[in-house]
């Protein structure tokens, strides 16, 4: 069973045409570590030509046994404010870079504001080119993730956290600029996804910092952020993997049915309840705590691992992750191989329940 | 004499101002007996906390709140003794008045008998003028006999002894008279002498009495430090409630709650309305419940309400803050997002800009807090919204903004004397600045700042704050007040505490 197997397996629940997964897919998010195979710094890895980002994911790919399942066309997400024509501004080496300015000073700039445009980024452009060239690389056998800002999360990148909390919670300007903003959001969105797809990328997943319950009320997430996800997804067309980027599961019987493939949690969601409240209706991808990861040892990550699994395995439908956004920099790669290789050591399926499962499949299929 | 005529006037004068003060100090010595009782009030409404469970920081609390009423006692009763022997004084002054009066009354007497004296000479005149006129008659008669001079000779023997007499009369009343302006001229004196103690003791009593009205308009301080102590003990009581604590943990809270609302009722009543604090408790909890439960209280007429009642903006500012750290607490014990938050801080923002305009100043605890994010940093909302949260509680905010410099934290620290310093980061490597702001205040020796690391990646590890070398890490934006207040009522100056 190749990784695109094992993934269409898992997120399926066991009912693909491949059956049951024979193991856990795991999805670790080593976006800066190309760096370390490469001896430079993350500005200049990122700052290097695709063929670099290529290799990076590669090697890493290969430093980690071949387990996991997934590449990341992507860099960062940050760069998508660059279709805006923002600049990126890296005030560390070995970090992700900043928005160099907000687009948006004042709200009656959103009247005036660009669309976004992919060719007028040579960020986005190069990252195309990434995932054409992962694609054509890895064909089959792994799953290429691209990535991309949700709409309702990206007007924060455009004027501040701060601006758009104030727009959203203001009954007056909500009703003067949320749809305005969110609809030109909205379209770049569609476009670029899309464009990953084309590229070559599997799954797009949608970062949607703002929509998350660490972020807002269940009542502001359902009124205003899951009307916006749901028309995105729809429009996107392909696989979508959505990530409300921080407490998922008080909002997730709503995010449910967004029309995403699957979902990532945080690192404080209950799996086992989780996969409860969605019963099956989307997959799950997570949780080990980034952050915690980078000074955990080895072992006490493949613990953490261990107890994950052993929420996230019974019925399929989990892909054992970090949680999101990405892998710090200075996460000892040592812990990024204990997180792979526990799926190795405690997320395999029985055989024996792997054919009783195609048995019980059989009527379904004839 | 004219002189000590004028002298006595002006003692009459300055009797009439001793007069005026004596009323002003009967006014301030049934004050000072309000207060007392007052503060008595404070002192007996307060029950002791068994300890059994609750921590030091508590046990401190109620230590201090004894502590002031005590202070508040002590200080009325020793200004109600000075003001009584001021009292005392005054009454010997009224002595010396009266006692110049009868002198005056006896000067007058002697002046009147100076008048009679001059009636007597003027009749001598007359006489005198009588006998010439005769004595010439006479002696033109001389010529023919002398005889008739005998007897102008003893008329005039008769107005001899009749002047010998007046001059004696007059002599013996001009000595009265001596006698009575050299009374008047000590009695003056006498008085001069008491007016001066009595003027050195009304400005005793004025210095007594700006101390008094010092406590006097302290009141409301005092109140508000009262209040001050009503709030952590309110959340020390929802603390012993989550954690399950004894019953008798969270009696002994709820007494002592009771006590300082009765005690803050009391005081109020001793000055202005005694329906204040009803009012306030009423506003806290509805304010904070409409906050609890996501809606967005309405803050315009809630406060207007306020000041109806008779509550002083600042007051009203600082139910506002308390209601929101309420609401924070409450919110805490369930699943709280940012956004909650943020109505928290929009009914804050609010309630400022609506009593803006009503407070001219005042209001600061005197805690101060340098804020910012770190270099690289450009997530500006967590600092927004801690300062709003920190200024509601009349912490001073000393705001280095987005992307700073860690010289920049340490410079503000330095010059404005704050604290604490809180750094704001989303990411690892800005966080990691917090290493260097503390290299820098070492090197200065401000080995007493504390830094409280706030932002998301410590939301998602809080322990990432002991890497970076910070003393306390705020997972919430409501967490930043309770930790200044900490540091500033509990850490020591010197040195740096334990985390």
């Amino acid at each position: 069973m190749n990784s695109i197997e094992r993934v269409l397996a898992a997120l399926t629940f066991g009912q693909s045409e491949h059956g049951i997964p024979d193991r856990v897919p795991v999805f670790p998010v080593p976006l800066m570590q190309g760096a370390i195979v490469h001896g430079m710094t993350v500005e200049q890895y990122f700052k290097s030509p695709p063929e670099r980002l290529v290799q990076a994911q590669l090697k890493l790919n290969e430093m980690l046994g071949g387990v996991p399942d997934a590449v990341a066309g992507i860099p960062n997400v940050i760069q998508d404010v660059t279709a805006f024509g923002i600049d990126l501004a890296y005030h560390y080496q070995n970090s992700t870079p900043a928005t160099s300015r907000m687009l948006i000073q004042g709200f009656d700039d959103i009247a005036s504001m660009g669309r976004g445009s992919i060719s007028g980024s040579k960020e986005l452009e190069k990252t195309l080119e990434v995932i054409r060239q992962l694609s054509a690389k890895v064909g089959d056998s792994r799953i290429v993730i691209g990535a991309c800002i949700a709409p309702f999360s990206m007007p924060s990148m455009l004027m501040g956290t701060s601006k758009w909390m104030r727009l959203l919670f203001t009954p007056e300007l909500k009703r003067r600029w949320f749809a305005p903003i969110i609809e030109v959001c909205t379209d770049f969105c569609v476009e670029w996804a899309r464009a990953q797809h084309r590229a070559g990328a599997h799954v797009v997943v949608l970062a949607d910092g703002m929509a998350s319950s660490t972020m807002l009320p269940r009542r502001c997430v359902e009124e205003w952020a899951i009307p916006v996800v749901r028309e995105t997804i729809a429009r996107i067309g392909g696989l979508v993997a959505y990530e409300p980027v921080g407490i998922a599961e008080p909002v997730i019987d709503l995010l449910a049915d967004v029309g995403a493939v699957a979902l990532l949690i945080g690192e404080e969601d209950d799996i086992a309840r989780c996969k409860k409240k969605t019963a099956g209706r989307v997959g799950l991808i997570g949780n080990i705590n980034n952050m915690k990861m980078r000074r955990w040892s080895p072992a006490r990550v493949e613990l953490k691992a261990k107890a994950a699994l052993a929420q996230g395995m019974p019925g399929y439908g989990f892909i054992l992750a970090n949680q999101g956004p990405e892998i710090p920099f200075d996460t000892p790669v040592a812990n990024i191989a204990a997180l792979v290789e526990a799926v190795e050591k405690y997320g395999r399926y029985a055989p024996r329940a792997r054919e009783k499962a195609s048995v019980e499949r059989e009527p379904v299929a004839a | 004499m004219a002189t000590a005529l004028e002298e006595a006037a002006t003692a009459g004068a300055d009797l009439g101002l001793i007069e005026l003060a004596r009323v002003e100090l009967y006014h301030q010595i049934n004050f000072l007996r309000d207060l007392s009782a007052t503060a008595n009030a404070i002192a007996d409404s307060l029950s002791p906390v068994e300890d059994d469970g609750l921590d030091d920081g508590f046990a401190k609390l109620n230590g201090d709140l004894l502590s002031v009423a005590d202070v508040v006692a002590e200080n009325c009763c020793s200004s109600l003794e000075s003001c009584r022997s001021i009292e005392s004084l005054m009454v010997e002054s009224d002595e010396g008045r009266r006692a110049m009066d009868r002198s005056l009354q006896s000067l007058c007497a002697s002046t009147s008998g100076i008048g009679t004296l001059i009636q007597n000479i003027e009749q001598f005149a007359e006489r005198t003028s009588l006998v010439a006129v005769n004595a010439r008659i006479e002696a033109g008669r001389a010529g023919a006999a002398g005889a008739g001079f005998a007897v102008v000779a003893a008329e005039v023997s008769k107005l001899a002894e009749l002047i010998a007499k007046v001059a004696h009369d007059i002599k013996a009343s001009v000595g009265e008279i001596t006698g009575g302006a050299d009374a008047i001229r000590h009695a003056v004196e006498d008085d001069h002498r008491r007016a001066a103690e009595q003027r050195e003791a009304i400005g005793s009593m004025v210095g007594i009495n700006e101390t008094l009205l010092s406590n006097g308009g302290r009141l409301p301080e005092m109140v508000a430090h009262l209040d001050r102590f009503l709030h952590p003990l309110e959340m020390a009581r929802e603390g012993a409630r989550h954690n399950r604590m004894s019953q008798i943990t969270i009696r002994n809270l709820e007494r002592n709650i009771e006590g300082i609302h009765d005690a803050i009722q009391k005081v109020c009543g001793a000055g202005a309305s005694g329906a204040a604090p009803r009012t306030l408790d009423r506003f806290i909890e509805a304010f904070a419940q409409d906050m609890t439960e996501g809606r967005e209280p309405p803050v315009g007429s809630m406060i207007d309400g306020l000041l109806d009642a008779g509550v002083d903006p600042l007051s009203a500012l600082d139910a506002v803050g308390k209601s929101v750290q309420i609401a924070n607490m409450r919110q805490k014990h369930a699943h709280v997002s940012v956004g909650d938050y943020y109505l928290n801080f929009l009914a804050i923002e609010r309630a400022m800009e609506r009593l803006s305009s009503e407070i001219h100043g005042g209001g600061s605890t005197g805690m101060k807090v340098v804020l910012g994010n770190a270099r690289g940093d450009y997530h500006s909302l967590g600092r927004e919204m801690v300062g709003m949260f920190l200024k509601a509680s009349g912490i001073e905010v000393i705001d280095v903004g987005l992307g700073a410099e860690p010289e920049r934290f340490v410079e503000a620290a330095a010059s404005s004397g704050a604290r604490v310093i809180g750094v704001s980061s989303l990411l690892v490597e800005s966080a990691k600045q917090i290493l260097r702001i503390r290299e820098l205040l070492d090197a200065r020796g401000l080995h007493h700042v504390k830094i409280v690391a706030g932002g998301a990646c410590f939301v998602v590890d809080p322990d990432f704050s002991k890497e970076v070398g910070a003393d306390y890490a705020a997972t919430a934006a409501s967490d930043m007040v309770g930790i200044v207040q900490e540091v500033y009522r509990h850490v020591p100056l010197e040195g740096r505490s334990a985390r």
